[in-house]
């Protein structure tokens, strides 16, 4: 298995990789934002239920 | 074509290779506590 590394340079590879996981750790997380359940930052769903469950409405004015 | 095109000798290229495995396994490591910290907040199935 270590002979791999007779057939390409380590450097290369090891730039190669670092580009790419970067470019998958990216992309990924930005899919993540982009849906609703896993918005981390909005926060939609459990948080947020709680939240406006706690908001009742005003009682009706008696005027 | 020679096995060796990359000037490491057979030793060398053992060091680098334990390194990098050694590498590997502690990202997929961290890959996994991730993953089953996001399962923990929300299960994705």
């Amino acid at each position: 298995m270590y002979r791999i590394w007779l057939i390409f340079d380590p450097r290369r590879i090891m730039i190669l990789m670092t580009l790419w996981l970067a470019v998958l750790a990216l992309t990924l997380h930005f899919i993540m934002l982009s849906t609703a359940k896993y918005n981390w930052i909005e926060g939609s769903g459990a948080s947020a239920s709680v939240a406006s469950a706690q908001m009742a409405p005003l009682p009706p004015s008696r005027s | 074509m020679s096995a060796n095109q990359t000037g490491l000798t057979s030793q060398e290229a053992r060091e680098f290779h334990s390194a990098f495995m050694t590498w590997t396994l502690a990202y997929i490591a961290v890959a996994v506590v991730a993953h089953v910290l996001v399962w923990n907040w929300r299960p994705w199935f």
